[in-house]
């Protein structure tokens, strides 16, 4: 008996281990997800896409709801945060002036983001 | 003596545990804790989500007009045809009557992927594919007096016409608020129809609106002259041939429509053109009956 129950034991733990492999590896319900679990890279294009659509449309409410898609606890900091970073790493300057728009109309604007800023006049 | 009995290995208790191992495990997997992908590219949204970052791309590309980046960031997505997409997304928006500035973003951006759309041919001011079960959106050679846009002004006295009829409209449907006709030298022989959301207000377009004569229909939409005006849609009769026109749905049937010879003001033989005016009844309708021109 004691034979029988420590085989069975195993071939639970055995199986346990094949089910929540094949359980993972072949999901039943819809994988796809939202805005807010793309990778960092796709949000930060996201981010970039807002603020150039922004620069067309001045739709300030609706910039701030597709920032709000990525839930990200503090979106202000994050574009600011964003801004900088491609700042620092000297990227396409049309892409950086689409963030510091974002981040001047947050009211975040910081010495190295000065450059980049629209003229006056323009959101 | 001793006699070893060697313990015999049990398959049945083997198989039964790797049974309910298996099912426990599948269980948790799927309904416990089943797998969430973070970290994803936009090819892995739902679908919401995946418009609105299609939808993105196309407000994107009105401002930077960078056809490449938008390709490259429609990459992302995993389409079999982004294009396509694009344009599908276009046209459903459309359909839908989302806010124009959305469909003109994605309609523009499907049409500079070279994929042509029933809305970019509205919102995007070029002239797209007819829609599936249109023949053909007519176009006048250009009238004498054309429509000013955009700030058109169309008839808003019902014009008495000899012979037009209208059917009456169904219940929430549009009524031929007015009709002009008028005799134009050259240009003429032109149903001009514009679909009002009232009375005086703005133009209705995507609204399909269909012509008939000796059985044969032709079904096109408003719109596809947003110069003049979003509403406005046209259509040229043939010499002596007489129509029926219907708001597909919405209007009643106005017949009595006739391309035929008439007179000028100058004295000049000219062609009959028509201009009806589509929008849902006032709540008190004050129609004045006007003199033909």
């Amino acid at each position: 008996m004691r034979r029988f129950l420590a085989t069975f034991l195993i071939g639970l733990g055995l199986g346990t281990l094949a089910g929540v492999l094949a359980g993972w590896g072949f999901p039943i319900q819809d994988t796809r997800t939202g805005l807010d679990q793309l990778h960092p890279d796709y949000k930060a294009e996201y981010v970039v896409m807002v603020g150039t659509a922004y620069a067309a449309s001045e739709d300030w409410d609706q910039a701030q709801a597709w920032l709000g898609e990525l839930a990200e606890p503090d979106p202000a900091g994050y574009v600011v945060a964003l801004a900088e970073r491609f700042i620092a790493e000297g990227r396409n300057p049309d892409d950086i002036r689409s963030l510091v728009r974002l981040a001047s109309r947050f009211g975040y604007v910081s010495q190295p983001m000065q450059p980049y800023l629209p003229p006056a006049g323009q959101p | 003596m001793t006699t070893i009995v060697k313990p015999r290995f049990s398959w049945a208790a083997l198989l039964l545990g790797l049974l309910a191992g298996i099912g426990g495990g599948l269980a948790y997997a799927w309904l416990v804790n089943p797998v969430k992908y973070v970290d994803v590219a936009p090819g892995q949204l739902g679908e919401a989500d995946r418009q609105a970052y299609v939808l993105l791309i196309a407000e994107a590309y009105i401002q930077d007009q960078d056809l490449e980046r938008a390709q490259a960031r429609l990459l992302g997505l995993d389409s079999r045809d982004a294009a396509a997409e694009v344009a599908s997304q276009a046209d459903s928006a459309l359909l839908r009557g989302v806010p124009g500035e959305e469909v003109s973003a994605l309609a523009i951006l499907a049409e500079a992927l070279g994929q042509p759309s029933q809305a970019a041919g509205i919102f995007s001011g070029s002239v797209a594919a007819p829609p599936a079960v249109a023949v053909t959106t007519a176009t006048p050679p250009a009238p004498t007096s054309a429509p000013a846009p955009p700030t058109v002004a169309p008839p808003t006295g019902l014009t008495t016409s000899p012979g037009v009829t209208m059917e009456p409209e169904p219940p929430g449907g549009l009524e031929l608020v007015a009709l002009e006709t008028s005799c134009l030298a050259s240009g003429g022989g032109v149903i001009e129809g514009y679909v009002f959301d009232e009375v005086g207000g703005a133009g209705l377009p995507a609204i399909p609106v269909v012509v008939s004569q000796g059985g044969v229909s032709e079904r096109f939409l408003t719109g596809f002259k947003r110069d003049i005006s979003p509403g406005y849609a046209d259509y040229v009769m043939t010499e002596g041939t007489s129509y029926t026109v219907v708001v597909e749905g919405l209007s009643g049937i106005v017949s009595g429509i006739e391309d035929t010879a008439c007179v000028t003001d100058d004295g000049d033989t000219g062609r009959l053109n028509y201009v009806l005016v589509f929008a849902p009844p006032a709540p008190n309708p004050t129609l004045e009956s006007t003199s033909a021109p």
